[in-house]
Parts: C-alpha cells; structure tokens; sequence
C-alpha cells in the first residue's frame, strides 16, 4: 500500500482532491490479498471523465460480485497531482485499496479514444511498469485492453499483451478464470498467453508476426504459432436478457460529464451511417425488453439515490418500445423528483414530441446531428435525414419553446464540395427563418444557434476506411470558407482542431510501427491530447520524423480494396465485401436503407431483424 | 417539521467540498425516503442547509444541519435510515429538535479545533514552555493576518487583526507528536479559518511548520455562550 500520510499531505495541494480518494457509495473495498485475481481498471482520462463511461462501470460490478476477484479503479491524474506523485515518489495506485499498481495481477485499459494512448504511457509509467511487453516479466501485472478502439489493436501491439475484441461481459471472466488456473498450476506468463488466445475474442500481438512490403504496405500478417487462430473473431453478447444486468453504480463525489444514471437500452444501430465505427462494430441490433429496463431503471435509482435516469443508446428513439419506458419511467418517478433524459436524438418530431413528454423541467438547448450541408452528401454517408425532418424537427422544438440549437457537421468528408459547405450555413440560416418566420407572439426565447463542425477522420471498420482523409491545410481551407459565408450574428461558428484531427486518424488507422511515434511522443511530455491545454502537435511531428512515420502513407492515401489493413485479421462478423459494396454506395450517392427497413446482407448472423425479415 | 442533525465528517471524505456534501446529502435523502420538504418554483430543490461550511481537508467531528421535512417522522428511524445509505466517513451522530427557530449556522459561534503535527521538530524545551509563549503572544495587541477577498472577480488582499477570534490556545501533547486544541471564532458574522490561524502562530512563534503537513480536526462547535449546540 502507498503511504496514506504522504498522499494526505500532497490531497490538500491538488485541485479536486476527491479524485483521488475513491470511498464513493457503491464501490467495492475488498482484502487485497484474500482474492485470486486482482484487477485494475485503468481509464487514460481524468476522473469526471473516467466516471461517466458506463462499460467500466458494467465490468466493475461484474467482476466485483465474484468472490474470487477484485476489480479497483485507475484514472490519470491531473497535471497537478501527477508532478506532486512525482516529487514525493507516490506510484500509481488503486482508488479502493491504495494499493500500488505493480502489485495487481492486471492492469487493464479502455480504449475509448486514440489520443488518450499517450496516457496509457503515462499512467504505466507512473506505476513503474515498462512500455513493452518484450521489457516485462512476471512480476508486472499482466498488461490487457479492451474498447472500440481495441478494433484497431495494432499501434499498442508492443505495449499491450492481450487484448480483447468486442463486448466485455463474458470475455472478460473467462480470461481471467484461465488466468487464475494458470497462476494454481504455476504456469508461465507465456504459456497463459497462448491458451488464452484460444478464447475467442482474444488477440494476443506476440503470438503474430508482420512483414512489409517495400512500399510500407503489409506484405503478410500471420500467426508465428501454428496453433494460433489466423482470425480473431470479435465477441458480443447473443442475449442482452440474460446478461449480466447492473443493478447499482458507483456515484462519485464531484461532478462528472454525466452525472445522472445511465441505463442502456439497447446494443447495436441499425441506421449504417457510413461514416460511424459504432453503428458497425456494435451490430447487430439488440434491444432490451421495457420490462427489463424499467426494473434496472428501479434498481439503479435506489442504490444511488441519483435523480435523473438518462436512456442511453447510440440512437434511444429506435427502440420499438421507447414511449412506453420514458412514458412509465415519468409517470412512477414524477413525485420522486426523478427526471428522464434523452441523450441521443433522432431528427424527426416524433423524437421532439416523446422529448416534450418527458422532460419536465425544459432544457433550454436541443442538440441536432445532420452531419452534412446536402442532401446530396448526407445520401453519401448514408444519414438518413432529408430536410422535411429537419424542418418537422426544429420546427417542432420552437413550438414547443425551445431557444437553442446546436448542429453538428462533418467536414472532410468523401466526396464533398464547396456546395457542400455552402449547405452548412444554408441549414444554419434555414433555422434562424424558422424561428423567426412565426406569429410574433409565438416568438419565445431569445434564438441562438451553433454550428459545430468537426474533421472528419476514418475509422476501421467503416465503409470509409480506404479514403483518403483531407490534409491539415484542405480542412483549415474547408473551415474558413464555411466561417466566412456565416455572416449571421445569432449563429455561432465553432470548429474542431484540424491538427488534433489528422493525428487521431493516423492512430485510427495505424499499424505497429505507429507504436513508437506515440512512445516518442509521450517521451517529449504529450499527454492529454484531447485537451487543447495540452494538446502538443509540434512534439507529436517530431515524433513522426524521428520514427519515420508519415501522414502520406497512413492518413493522405487512397487504399486499394486488396491491400491487407492492419486491422483484416479481425472478424466484426460484418464482411469486408459489404463494407467495399458501401463504400462504392457512398460514392455513387445510393442510399442503402435503415436495417429494419429490410436486410441489407451485411454478413452478421442472429440479427434480431432477421425474425422480422425472413 | 423541523429536525436538526449533528454528523461527522472524516477520513478521505475530508476532501469532499461543501457542494459535494450537499448533493450527497441530497441523494442520500432520496434513497433513505427522507421526506425533505421541497422549496416551490421553476427549479424546486430541498429545503435543507448545513451549518458553517468546513473547509476542504479538514476532518470534523462536529457538522449540524437543519431539515425541513413535508411529514412528522420518528427523528430515530430517520438518523438509522441516513446512516444505512452514506459512506463511511459520513455518519449521523444524534438529533435535535429544540432550538430549531433560529437556523443553526446563526447559532454556532466558536469551533474548537485540534492541530496535530506528525513528526515534528521540537523548538522548546517543554510544552510548558511552548505554552507561555502562546500565552504571551496571545496578549498582543494585534494579530495579524491577511485574508484574500474576491470582489467582482478581482482578488484583494486585506490585512486584518484576529486577536479578538481567538478564545484559547492550548498545546495539550508535546510527546511523538505535537498537538494544539485552538477555539476560535466560527459564527456567521465573526469567522477565522483555521489555517488562517494557523499560519499567524506559526509565523510568530517561528514553529518552521510546513502548513500542507498539519492534520485538522474540528472536534465540537458551541454557541455564544460556549455551550455545545446539541
């Protein structure tokens, strides 16, 4: 266990100090040396933001419910609290026990976004465990990860030793139930590694080998085993009845990104926007029963006493059953003060009109994500949103007293023009009339409108993971020429960094000799990328050169569909084929129909859309 | 009905800020079915105030808070109820249901609290000498201190004498440990941080105390005429 005085004494110098002290209600303190396998889940964010991710939270209570396992939780520190860990030697630890991290027995990370990698070092640095997995024995934690960012394991090949694909419910237990027989039987590390990479769903680096062609293209990527699975198969749950059903959560003391409870109302999306890594890997479709929902939604808010139930999903409105469960969940709560909220919104009124039902006390705001200025592009990237639903939407939300909206856009993506941009501000504009262009006396609220536009990067996975993403310089021009059409004083123009942007898309898409720029990078000080504050991108080039890294190949090329990604070797269950047949949708403006329209083949077996088709 | 609570604050839930604990207490009513009555209005919230906000990473074992509740309750059922649901750390000591017209925080007029210094490098001979010259500085005519005031987010610096916040100072251990019991002013009206006390000893009798290093503890809290409040 670290000093407890030392930590006292350095808390009472920090900003937030209730960061770093754990004991919130519903966390789990067990005796540290009383389990099989003790388990630190590591998050590479700050608190607030580590706190408000609901997998950790699901795996938390899983793991902790064992009685031969123990799940603690580690975040990184703020900047302030990491120098004061430095200069008074405390290393990282565990917020439960205290316990240093280099005495788990795993260490696991969320991967949850590319530019949070730089923290990963940061934090095992912190705990004193080497970067690479070739420089660790078994006297470090066993290093493993997991996430959507976990698609794309290779630019932590070196770094992580096991990573698990997909959903983590069940993965995870089996891995670490091996893990504990491994340890009984006196196992190696080595000879875990390899009889875990028979569980499906597990990749573990060291057991691949990669050759290159002359042009940096991936010659051959193989298992270096013979027994070793050439394809790791992702794993999701078939059953989300059955599952693991959380019925409690960790509240935290401070304030976090969402400090509400979350109940997740169903996995997968069926819309197959082209753009989105989440509404493919995610599939297929499962939706939770209401039934299901409103007793979790029961238990979740007596063992936290939160007072606001937010129904969370990649798109909430789909489920079949949704006006029933917001409709029960307000009409039971209401005298209770509890307050429902709707994170994700469809554009359409009925998504308004459900919104208007629930939420009692008016938010002034409404978030909106066409995505693309036309029709033309949005036909592109299969966002299902033509202009007479977002009319019907915004509309509706003025009627009903709305002021604020905010409009998510897309720049960089395939295919697009000036026309394109030029559709930014015409749908802008077009919110600014329908405000204005009613009774006087209709007329409430004072109108303010943000147009948000963010730089479109590539994902693995997606229909667009062969193009060609826009340079630094092509999206600044793109920015500016929208910026400069805006001329409207109640529209706000906001953008995000081109330069964080393209550095994510070279992660995004990165292979394993991605790994050292980002060793390099954290070398120079990068960490907390995402944070403008810290955000360094001249350390980050630098990096690049030094490794021989660069944004041509990985991020300003066109792939050829028969060129071998880093990524091949792993089985979303939806084909390669029906990503490049998408791909070629996109660019021939056809628009490939919402799944529960018809199934569209994407090669995923037990859809839940498939009773309803066949 | 009014009731009123005395709980304690501790450990690393010292480092909960005063808005933290209030919405901790709030969601802690909310799962014990407390039934806190709720001010009306566009944004109604619970009627229910915590007496002389304790400063961050100070340990107390003396907090009271007032509640307004919308049903007669069995003052008993409710500090069981609450203790079922808050952390450890947090925990409701005992009840009151006198003297509830005036709220408490204009009632508490002193705090006494303990200073204790791990470790510490002795400069005097005895604690009784240590104790005379607390007692000398304590007939100064002034006391200074400087306290910083935000006015329209501008901060300024105020010098102020405190010799009339200080009640009694005492070292009561002088052994592994050094150990000072302080009561001052802590009422509405005539507030001293006790850091802020702190730093003045500490520069005047030229201890050499890192401050970071001291362990406070506020052990009770008493009216203006030094009664305890429950």
């Amino acid at each position: 266990m670290i000093d407890t005085k030392k930590l006292d004494y350095v808390l009472k110098r920090v900003n937030k100090p209730a960061r770093y002290i754990g004991d919130e209600r519903n966390s789990v303190e067990k005796d540290f040396n009383s389990v099989d396998v003790r388990f630190a889940f590591g998050f590479p964010d700050v608190y607030e933001v580590a706190m408000s991710h609901l997998g950790m939270h699901i795996l938390y209570n899983l793991i902790n419910d064992r009685d031969d396992m123990l799940c603690e939780r580690v975040f990184a520190p703020w900047e302030d609290m990491e120098s004061l860990m430095r200069e008074h030697n405390i290393p990282l630890y565990g917020l439960e026990s205290k316990e240093e991290i280099i005495n788990f027995d795993v260490l696991g990370f969320t991967l949850q976004y590319e530019m949070s990698y730089t923290n990963i070092l940061n934090m095992m640095d912190l705990a004193k465990i080497p970067f690479k997995s070739v420089d660790r024995d078994e006297s470090h934690p066993l290093i493993v990860a997991g996430g959507p960012c976990a698609y794309n394991p290779e630019p932590l090949a070196e770094i992580i030793d096991l990573f698990m694909i997909g959903e983590g419910e069940e993965i995870i237990v089996e891995v670490f139930e091996l893990l504990k027989d491994c340890k009984m039987k006196g196992l190696s590390r080595a000879e875990f590694l390899l009889l875990a990479s028979r569980i499906q769903g597990v990749y573990v680096p060291s057991l691949y080998e990669v050759e290159y062609n002359e042009d940096k293209t991936i010659k051959s990527f193989e298992p270096s085993v013979e027994s070793v699975n050439p394809i790791v198969k992702k794993r999701y749950i078939s059953d989300v009845e059955a599952m693991y059903q959380m019925d409690r959560v960790i509240v935290p003391f401070i304030e976090t990104v969402h400090d509400r409870a979350v109940l997740e109302v169903f996995r997968g999306c069926t819309h197959g926007c082209r753009f989105c890594q989440a509404g493919m890997i995610y599939r297929p479709i499962r939706e939770k029963s209401s039934e299901l929902l409103l007793k979790q939604a029961d238990d979740l808010i007596a063992s936290t006493g939160y007072q606001e139930v937010s129904l969370s999903s990649l798109s909430s409105c789909d489920h079949t059953e949704i006006d029933k469960i917001a409709v029960n969940l307000m009409d039971k709560y209401v005298d209770e003060k509890v307050a429902i909220s709707l994170p994700s919104l469809r554009l359409d009124s009925f998504s308004i009109d459900l919104l208007k039902q629930i939420e009692k006390v008016k938010r002034t705001g409404l978030t909106f994500a066409p995505e693309a200025g036309t029709q033309r592009l949005r036909d592109v990237i299969n966002k299902g949103v033509n202009e007479e639903n977002f009319v019907n939407a915004v509309s509706s939300a003025f009627e009903n007293g709305w002021s604020r909206v905010k409009l998510y856009f897309m720049v960089g993506l395939p295919t697009e023009t000036n026309e394109d941009l030029d559709g930014i501000k015409d749908m802008s504009y077009l919110v600014r009339d329908l405000f204005f262009n009613r009774n006087k006396k209709d007329i409430r609220g004072n109108l303010q409108v943000v147009a948000s536009a963010s730089c479109f990067v590539p994902k693995p996975f997606t229909p667009f993971q062969w193009f060609k993403q826009n340079t630094a310089d092509e999206f600044y021009e793109k920015l500016y020429y929208t910026k400069d059409q805006i001329k409207e004083k109640k529209i706000k123009f906001q953008y995000h960094d081109p330069k964080l942007s393209i550095l994510e898309g070279l992660v995004a898409r990165g292979d394993r000799r991605v790994g050292e720029v980002i060793i390099s990078a954290w070398e120079k000080g990068c960490k907390f990328d995402g944070w403008s504050e810290f955000f360094q991108y001249d350390k980050w080039i630098e990096a690049m050169e030094e490794n021989d890294i660069s944004f041509d190949f990985y991020n300003f090329r066109e792939r050829s569909f028969d060129e071998i990604l880093p990524w091949d070797f792993i089985d979303i269950n939806v084909s390669k084929a029906y990503l490049q047949k998408e791909y070629e949708n996109a660019i021939a403006e056809t628009v490939t129909p919402d799944c529960r329209r018809g199934c569209n083949n994407c090669g995923i077996e037990d859809c839940e859309m498939w009773s309803v088709f066949r | 009905m009014k009731l009123r609570l005395k709980f304690n604050k501790c450990g690393n839930l010292k480092f909960i800020s005063h808005l933290d604990l209030i919405r901790l207490f709030q969601r802690s009513f909310a799962m014990a079915n407390v039934p806190i009555d709720y001010s009306e209005g566009f944004n109604p919230h619970p009627r229910f105030s915590i007496g002389n906000p304790l400063p961050l990473g100070i340990n107390s074992e003396c907090e009271y808070m007032d509640l307004q509740l919308r049903e007669e309750v069995i003052p008993e059922e409710i500090v069981d109820s609450l203790n079922r649901v808050l952390p450890k750390n947090i925990k409701i000591l005992g009840y009151s249901l006198e003297n509830l017209d005036k709220n408490v925080s204009r009632i508490i007029e002193y705090a006494l609290y303990e200073f204790t210094i791990y470790d510490y490098d002795k400069k005097f001979d005895d604690i009784d000498e240590f104790n005379t010259k607390i007692s000398i500085w304590l007939e100064n005519d002034e006391i200074k201190i400087t306290r910083f005031r935000k006015k329209k987010g501008k901060k300024t610096e105020i010098e102020e004498n405190i010799k009339e916040y200080l009640e009694s100072v005492q070292v009561v251990s002088y052994e592994d440990e050094l150990k000072i019991d302080a009561i001052i002013r802590n009422g509405a009206e005539k507030y001293l941080k006790p850091e802020l006390f702190f730093e003045a000893l500490n520069r005047d009798l030229e201890l050499g105390i890192d401050l970071n290093s001291v362990y406070i503890n506020r052990v009770n809290l008493f009216d203006e005429n030094m009664e305890e409040i429950i």
